[in-house]
């Protein structure tokens, strides 16, 4: 094992650890550079890039306690990402933050931003209306918010953002996702590299770190991950977690006690960049809302067939044995797209169960007896095939 | 029996009662809208058995439908006139819908489509706001069914843009509509004029009736004023007989007999297993408004956007900008001014904000309609936080004690007159 490699691995694996996340900002921000929070996958980042920014998607705080949160939302009836989100803010723990950009995907983030900007905790605010489906009208739609967002930059913070440095900070992008489906492609291996927790560890990193240092690392360690071979035991079964707004990979450490999380569909995981921007086309704007339309989508967009398509070629592909999904509590897109998902995957004979948690770590007693209940399920109907 | 057939007999013994024992301080012409509430509904049911269209097109379902001689089920009304809504959870639950977790409202629809209790709609057309339970209630019948879906996205603002953006989504559904049903739906521009302008003329009378609504002590309280629902909600010929008589009540001095220390301004719905307004009236504490809703049904908050000139809109146009004057779901700006304005426009005492466990776009705004109340009218608020139907997230009896409590501290804050 190199040890170099392996510690720069470790690097990128705690990278937004509760220890690290805070430490590329402040090192952007040591160069009189700005950081921007960002509350959705849907936020077309290329944009802030492009201004010479850092999009830092904001992790709430991981602790169980929200006493502040709570006289602005009701924790236990709300999104708790949400909640933990505001919490960190009202405990001044993102003050350094120089805005926020946010896309509406559903009406707790925008109800958390708004509380925000009703407090005046941010310089810089910005929301974008997100369309629930992909037409040529709303696709028209998004690319006139992606133009309002460049506006909405250039106006607070007097500057140009040149076709040319959006289209670089595209490539940057088109880059990450290429070299993170490279990544994905080796989860592939009987025996992966790395365990589903360790890659949500990279591709939250991803997430908070500058772009192009990102890169470069992961590209300097795809070869290294080529060869090595995870030390996790046991490598089957294998899931596939569907799960939103999951980033802390202590959930996923847990799930692994007895398999091997393979892959996922999260809107932290591959969502964040499965599909590169066509820039081979001169409207930029037009392809960013392309993209972001019309990537495989998370349960608040209409598409479930195609989403439920994308999942089942993932468990062929993967060799999937069953799939968890992790229902982030009140989070209402997934949970409605449940009964849907649960009957067609039931249907395909791929074993499938949710389990309801929570943001920060709880319930694990709980959770682990449930999910050695399906593992155990998935056994017996290996056996009977066999 | 389907809901239909048992909201008719409902109506029927609802207006044998009001004729062998009028409550003289209920509005008599009520009686004009139950019988118009009946009439639809058979009309509604004769439809069903007849095999007709039935779709929902959000905010524009009583316009825009009937534009295109399409039925309307009338979700939200038909919530809140549930028959058995201990079935309907349980329903909603086998089916697997959030019941812990979402507003009941929104699951109960889904349940008694499912249950066959309302008819299948042949499309179904996400709201023009953006409530998320709402809209993924659509998307998850709209699967289970096998449903023609489109979905209505309303941008905040209004704008030229948006205003077009959304009137070309009703363009582009109408065109789906018509080719999803040929021969039987068929757009009708002049049936769709003749519907806005009939609202149109009722929303002025409402205007009439939200300025009567200022007199203190306030001539009705929400539960006699309670004509919200459709039909007769916006027939102008309805809401001319509520203004005149209630015009005839402030002249002649008749006001709820219960007396009125304290002015409330109730928010959003209300609570379906307990009378909450009645119970709030027997300790003179009169809920004189409901605001929910928007201001096209009655909230004449000032509307200062000039669209396209100031030209007139085309009638799609019209459909679009008309809705998102809804505050419901909509920025927190819009929808938190608009209850102040109510608050500040009839002098309330107090607001009790509902808010419905899962109404993702409510809850998050709690704070911010109560410090603006105190801050900007200082007047307090009360946040009531329960299910529409189901008492087991907060019950009766807690509701009555929070309710009780808030008076009783609103009654000693308040500096006589």
């Amino acid at each position: 094992m190199d040890k170099s490699l392996e510690n720069r691995l470790q690097r990128l694996i705690e990278g937004n650890s509760e220890a690290n996340r805070y430490k590329w900002a402040e090192e952007w921000k040591k160069q009189g550079k700005k950081v921007i929070g960002v509350m959705s996958s849907y936020v077309p980042e290329e944009v802030i890039y492009a201004a010479g920014m850092l999009p830092w998607r904001i992790t709430g705080t991981w602790k169980e306690n929200v006493t502040l949160a709570g006289a602005y939302r009701t924790p236990s009836s709300t999104c708790p990402y949400s909640t933990h989100v505001l919490e960190s803010f009202l405990h001044g723990e993102l003050d350094f933050l120089d805005g926020l950009v946010i896309a509406d995907q559903d009406q707790d983030v925008l109800r958390t931003y708004e509380v925000l900007v009703y407090l005046k905790k941010l310089p810089f605010s910005f929301a974008l209306h997100m369309p629930y489906t992909n037409t040529s009208l709303s696709r028209r739609y998004y690319t006139g918010e992606i133009r309002r967002l460049i506006s909405g930059f250039e106006d607070y913070w007097g500057m140009k953002i040149s076709k040319e440095s959006l289209r670089s900070s595209i490539d940057t992008y088109n880059e990450m996702r290429s070299l993170l489906s490279q990544l994905y492609e080796l989860r592939k291996k009987e025996i992966p590299p790395l365990t589903g927790a360790e890659v949500l560890g990279i591709t939250t990193t991803a997430q908070v770190m500058p772009r192009q240092e990102f890169n470069q690392e992961l590209k300097d360690l795809l070869p290294y991950l080529e060869e090595r071979k995870t030390n996790h035991k046991p490598v089957h079964p294998r899931l596939l977690v569907e799960s939103e707004k999951l980033d802390n990979p202590a959930y996923l450490e847990l799930v692994e006690e007895n398999c091997l999380v393979a892959m996922d569909d999260m809107d932290t995981g591959i969502r964040y960049f499965i599909q590169t921007v066509d820039t081979t086309v001169e409207d930029l704007s037009y392809n960013l809302a392309e993209r972001y339309l019309s990537r495989h989508g998370s349960a608040r967009f209409y598409d479930w067939d195609e989403q439920l398509e994308q999942i089942i070629k993932w468990v062929v592909d993967f060799k999937i044995d069953g799939v968890l999904s992790l229902a982030h509590k009140y989070e209402v897109p997934q949970r409605y797209r449940m009964p849907f998902l649960h009957e067609k995957l039931e249907e395909k004979g791929i074993p499938h169960i949710v389990l309801e948690r929570e943001y920060p770590l709880a319930n694990l007693g709980q959770l682990r007896t449930r999910v050695g209940a399906f593992l155990e399920m998935i056994s017996a109907k290996e056996e009977s095939r066999l | 029996m389907n809901f239909y057939e048992g909201d008719i007999i409902k109506l029927t013994e609802k207006i044998k009662r009001f004729d062998e024992n009028p409550d003289p301080f209920k509005l008599k012409c009520r009686i004009k809208f139950y019988e118009r509430q009946l009439e639809w509904r058979k009309e509604q049911l004769q439809a069903w058995k007849d095999g007709k269209v039935f779709a929902d097109f959000g905010l524009s379902q009583r316009r825009l439908s009937p534009a295109m001689g399409m039925y309307t089920c009338a979700r939200g009304e038909i919530i809140n006139e549930c028959q058995e809504p201990e079935k309907v959870l349980e329903k909603a639950r086998a089916l697997g819908l959030p019941v812990d977790s979402s507003c009941d409202s929104v699951y109960t629809a889904a349940a008694m489509f499912d249950s066959g209790d309302i008819p299948t709609e042949g499309i179904v057309a996400c709201k023009q706001y953006a409530c998320t339970p709402e809209v993924m209630q659509k998307m998850f019948m709209a699967h289970k069914g096998n449903l023609l879906y489109y979905c209505f996205d309303s941008p905040y603002e209004k704008t030229d843009a948006n205003v077009t953006y959304l009137a070309d989504q009703f363009a582009e559904a109408i065109e789906y509509a018509e080719k999803k049903f040929p021969g039987v739906v068929k757009y009708d521009e002049a049936k769709l004029i003749e519907i806005q302008e009939r609202d149109d003329a009722g929303y002025e009378i409402r205007k009439e009736i939200f300025e009567m609504l200022k007199h203190k002590p306030c001539p009705i309280n929400h539960n006699h004023m309670s004509l919200g629902g459709p039909p007769g909600g916006r027939d102008p010929e309805l809401l001319a007989l509520v203004r005149d008589e209630i015009g005839e009540r402030i002249e002649k001095g008749i006001f709820p007999p219960a007396g009125e220390k304290l002015r409330i301004i109730w928010t959003i719905r209300d609570i379906q297993y307990f009378d909450a307004v009645e119970f709030l009236a027997e300790k003179e504490a009169q809920v004189i408004f409901q605001a929910g809703g928007g201001a096209r049904y009655g909230i004449p908050m000032p509307d200062p956007v000039v669209l396209f000139g100031g030209r007139k809109l085309t009638p799609l146009e019209k459909e679009a900008a008309d809705s998102m004057k809804f505050f419901y779901g909509r920025d927190a700006d819009y929808a938190v001014d608009t209850i102040i304005w109510v608050a500040k426009e009839l002098q309330a005492d107090a607001i009790v904000n509902f808010l419905v466990v899962g109404c993702s776009a409510t809850v998050g705004l709690k704070r911010l309609v109560e410090e603006r109340a105190e801050k900007e009218l200082g007047i307090p608020t009360l946040q009531l936080e329960s299910k529409l139907w189901d008492t087991s997230y907060t019950d009766e009896l807690t509701v009555r004690n929070q309710l009780s409590d808030f008076v009783e501290m609103c009654l000693s804050q308040k500096v006589p007159a």
